[in-house]
């Protein structure tokens, strides 16, 4: 027995192999754990022992919290226990912190902490700050995250931004900017101001997102150097100032004064190359008249995303068809059918010949139900683009029966295509197929 | 000099692992290690073999083959490239994973180190510390005191 067993143990490796790597792979790989996890590995051995208080991320997000919070009796026992655990944390530390990620549970009274903790990470070096505050909206945000000026990322949910302390002088060096937060308990007018002044006054910002919960605002926005802009909830007016080099533009907001604002936005749109509309902006174009085609082309756009688009709608199908004989460049399309639909089904919608789409290669089509609008624009985009090489359709659950289903694909596929190479893939389940083979 | 070319060829390298092995590969797909792109930028001449020097044939050649299929960007779609890595990693044993760790971090391939850190710190996720030590041959020198010790000083992250 023992001389069968003995071999099979051998060849067993028995080497550590883990505590020999170079100090910052063992860095990277505790950054891959949550940190509880991390500093769980203290306990494996004296190699082990400090490892942990050196990674240059402390990420104390919502889920942190829920892994460390136990069922105590009173509110004050769980700040408090709250309160030592990330003082505990952070004067473990050794080294920079480059990313901190803070989530400020509801029931936290203590802004005194908060504020420590901030300076704490500043003193560190942070360039990434997430901060989340479960608050409540009435929560101003801690002045002492404007004394951050090395910032290059920050993210801030949750509380309202009443006004920037007087000797706020920017963040120089910031990249990148996500708001999620609501004016409901500040004057609006005085809070859009601060916030149009906060983004004018990081002179570096490339990238913003903006999630305005309550209530409705006019916005501007000085874009000098934004590339990448994202736009959603409650805006009803939006001024894009000196946007040069925008690249990317996500709308998902409900614009009021539609005429004068979206040509306002269409012509912004010049160096654009990904552009999406999404829910709420299809509520925006009820009353707006645009063209046929935009004055001045999207010369540069290559991505086009309709999220939620109503193609039930006529007025939605024809600003699709504008953008897209507005836009030569274009390789991708991405629609996905908004869910709600009227029962009618409206007249079909004249479209000029002569309209190509000399670039679109690659296009996919979600939630159709086969309404005559869409048959249209499926006709219309396999007619009318000589380099498609592919075409997939999902269809909608609604849609019903397997033979409604196959009827769809087999007039998909009867269409004339501009392009000799294109492949259709009609989504039906495998249960679909079967009983489609059954049938036919 | 092999500054002048402006081909637009791929040009040829050879690698020599730490045990004599020669790989000829394309210049794109070795020039994913940064420490391969500053060799080369030093080199005059590029025909001769260029020494991986820590890394052994075997390891090289899985190197190699993670830089292969990162070297053409157009070929596959992000998920199929995410797919394959998974594939990749989950291929290889602990000894392997070891020795991938060691050559990505000399070598400066980024997206090899990532993916192999990540694999590693998946097999760590959820496990208890005896479990992680039985994975891994760690040797525990704590005495249980010391142990206790460190438990309390981050009672929170012991608690669960």
């Amino acid at each position: 027995m023992s001389a069968v067993w003995l071999p099979r143990k051998c060849v067993k490796t028995t080497t550590d192999r883990i505590s020999n790597l170079p100090q910052n792979v063992t860095q990277q790989i505790l950054e891959c754990l949550p940190l509880e996890e991390a500093a769980r590995m203290s306990i494996l051995s004296s190699h082990w022992r400090q490892k942990w208080c050196s990674i240059s991320q402390l990420i104390l997000d919502k889920r942190f919290f829920s892994s460390i919070r136990k069922p105590k009796p009173r509110t004050a026992d769980i700040s408090l226990a709250y309160s030592k655990t990330v003082n505990d944390i952070l004067l473990s530390h050794v080294g920079p912190i480059r990313k901190f990620v803070l989530y400020v549970p509801a029931w936290f009274p203590k802004e005194t902490d908060l504020c420590q903790w901030i300076r704490y990470v500043r003193a560190h070096g942070v360039q990434d700050f997430t901060l989340v505050d479960d608050r409540g909206p009435e929560k101003n945000l801690p002045t002492s995250l404007f004394s951050c000026v090395g910032l290059a990322h920050l993210t801030i949910g949750g509380c309202k931004l009443l006004s920037l302390p007087p000797t706020f002088k920017g963040f120089p060096s910031l990249i990148s900017l996500k708001m999620r937060f609501s004016f409901y308990f500040a004057s609006t007018r005085v809070a859009v101001k601060v916030l149009e002044t906060l983004i004018s006054k990081c002179p570096q910002l490339q990238s913003l997102y903006l999630f305005i919960i309550e209530p409705r605002i006019n916005l501007t926005i000085h874009a000098l150097n934004m590339k990448d802009l994202c736009l959603k909830g409650l805006v009803s007016e939006l001024y894009l100032k000196g946007a040069k080099v925008l690249t990317s533009l996500t709308l998902d907001i409900h614009i009021c004064e539609q005429n004068r604002q979206m040509n306002e936005i269409f012509t912004c749109l010049t160096n654009v190359e990904k552009l999406a509309l999404s829910n709420s902006f299809w509520k925006s174009i009820e009353r707006y008249e645009f063209p046929t085609q935009f004055p001045r082309e999207l010369e540069r756009l290559q991505i086009l995303k309709l999220e939620e688009i109503p193609l039930y709608y006529q007025p939605a199908i024809s600003l699709a068809l504008c953008l897209l004989v507005s836009s030569p460049h274009l390789e991708q399309l991405y629609i996905k059918a908004s869910k709600q639909r009227e029962v009618s089904d409206q007249p079909l919608i004249q479209i000029e010949n002569s309209c190509i789409l000399p670039c679109l290669k690659n296009v996919q089509l979600f939630g159709i139900c086969g309404l005559r609008g869409e048959l249209q624009l499926i006709k219309y985009l396999l007619a009318f683009s000589p380099s498609l090489e592919e075409m997939t359709i999902e269809l909608s659950k609604k849609m019903g029966g397997a033979v409604e289903k196959f009827s769809f694909a087999m007039e998909t596929t009867r269409y004339r295509r501009a392009s000799a190479d294109v492949e259709i893939f009609n989504c039906l389940t495998n249960v679909e197929k079967l009983v489609l083979r059954e049938l036919f | 000099m092999a500054s002048t070319s402006t081909s637009t060829l791929s040009r040829k390298l050879i690698l020599k692992s730490s045990d004599g092995e020669k790989f000829e590969v394309d210049e794109n797909v070795a020039m994913q290690s940064q420490t391969i792109k500053h060799m080369i930028e030093d080199l005059d001449d590029i025909n001769s073999p260029i020494p991986v020097s820590i890394v052994t044939g075997t390891i090289l050649s899985k190197v190699i083959e993670y830089c292969k299929k990162h070297a053409t960007e157009d070929s596959d779609s992000d998920e199929q490239l995410k797919q394959w890595d998974k594939e990749y990693a989950n291929n290889m044993d602990l000894n392997t994973l070891y020795y991938l760790l060691l050559a990505a971090n000399y070598m400066e391939i980024k997206g090899l180190l990532e993916l192999i850190t990540q694999c590693v710190a998946d097999m760590i996720k959820g496990k208890s510390p005896e479990e992680i030590r039985a994975h891994f041959n760690i040797k525990n020198d704590f005495t249980p005191q010391e142990e206790a010790n460190i438990r309390n000083e981050n009672p929170w992250a012991f608690e669960n």
